[in-house]
């Protein structure tokens, strides 16, 4: 696979913030925060990869970031449910 | 198009979507979203039209978290907190105060910070701090909940506290019938501790330790000595679950938990998408599609990992 490490460090991004998640149970907010820093360095990593690609299009970068706000959205409000 | 044709129109790369899942597309996603949000607020009317039809039933006692708190305090070589009654007063009147006034935090929103209620019940002290806890299922859940905070967890095993107050009341908040349990802990200034280490209360939260005397804290603590506590004399207003304790029947179930729903959605959506990547990913693979998008890969890894993080998301809050 090309992107291996790209892949890879976006694997260990989301496994620490992932960590994070489990660390802070139960604290909704720290773990609201997290789940939107995870969203914004998602936007980030997919924007810098592309770049380095040479594909940088802000079709894709729409892309990504409609794909973080759809999955950040949905666990945010499930975690304001407490 | 017949429902067949729909279906793959919707999941499957095809030159009808232009080789990409419908339900891929970035106008189908904000589609999702704006339903997903439209469900939830269409929830939390109903919550408000009809409070405590949905709810949360859990099995938390008082005498159970004490005992938790204290062994969690052995286990650490601390000394055992001793139940106070006026305490207990504090808690009970915290508990019903959130409940009064609709809200989770440890200030109101009037202002009113945790420690007014020390100064209500006049209880004296040299440090007090304050646990939360909402809709656990039982007793040792809560006081683990709060050993896997550090912030909770220094309040629960903070060596300068002698003396803990604890109320478990069940009632309803945003309109969902929940359990809320309050812990606070307290070191009288008079030095009078009681001496006997009974295996009492839980603990929970926002630890401020904080002198009674002018010397300002930077802890919320210190606003209180300015406040006269109005509040605290409303009643909670009782949840089905409680009117049905002190009538002495049997306790129902909730009918079903918010919490649950949205988990049930949450999941459904984002496997929902998680799936049709897979199998885009696998399409695009096999047919050597060439097209402008995004990484599959990348969505799949984020969206997995989120989905995980659903999934291993249960009730329960602490603050």
């Amino acid at each position: 696979m090309k992107d291996l490490k790209h892949y890879l460090s976006l694997l260990a991004i989301l496994s620490i913030g992932f960590g994070l998640f489990w660390i802070f149970n139960f604290n909704r907010q720290i773990q609201i925060w997290i789940t939107i820093c995870l969203g914004i360095i998602y936007v980030l990593w997919g924007v810098l990869h592309h770049a380095i690609k040479k594909e940088f299009y802000w079709r894709i970068v729409w892309e990504y970031l409609l794909v973080a706000i759809f999955a950040c959205v949905i666990i945010i409000f499930l975690l304001a449910r407490t | 198009m017949n429902l067949l044709e729909w279906a793959r129109h919707l999941f499957v790369p095809h030159h009808s979507n232009n080789c990409k899942a419908r339900i891929l597309h970035p106008s189908v996603l904000c589609l999702l979203v704006a339903i997903y949000l439209f469900g939830q607020f269409a929830l939390n009317f109903y919550l408000l039209v009809s409070p405590s039809v949905l709810g949360f039933a859990s099995n938390i006692t008082p005498e159970r978290v004490l005992e938790v708190t204290n062994q969690k305090r052995a286990e650490n070589g601390l000394s055992l907190l001793t139940l106070n009654s006026k305490l207990n007063e504090v808690a009970q009147r915290k508990a019903g105060d959130m409940f009064a006034f609709n809200y989770w935090a440890h200030v109101s929103p009037s202002g009113r910070s945790p420690w007014s209620f020390f100064q209500e019940v006049g209880y004296k002290y040299l440090y007090a701090g304050e646990n939360l806890a909402r809709d656990f299922m039982n007793s040792d859940s809560v006081v683990d909940a709060w050993m896997n905070s550090p912030s909770h967890r220094d309040n629960l095993l903070n060596p300068n506290y002698k003396e803990i107050g604890l109320s478990v009341v069940n009632g309803t908040l945003n309109g969902v019938e929940t359990t809320l349990v309050v812990q606070m802990f307290g070191t009288p200034l008079s030095g009078s501790v009681a001496k006997k280490p009974t295996v009492l209360p839980p603990q929970e939260v926002v630890a401020i330790a904080k002198t009674p005397t002018p010397t300002p804290m930077p802890s919320p603590a210190t606003l209180a000595k300015e406040e006269t506590p109005v509040v605290a004399e409303q009643k909670a207003p009782l949840s089905r679950v409680a009117l049905a304790q002190a009538k002495g029947e049997v306790q129902s179930p909730p009918l079903f938990s918010p919490f649950l729903l949205t988990k049930t959605i949450a999941i459904f959506l984002l496997g929902l998408i998680l799936g049709v990547l897979a199998l885009d990913t696998i399409l695009v693979f096999q047919r050597k599609i060439v097209r402008l998008s995004g990484k599959n890969v990348a969505h799949l890894i984020f969206i997995g990992s989120l989905l995980l993080a659903v999934i291993l998301t249960t009730p329960g809050a602490v603050l």
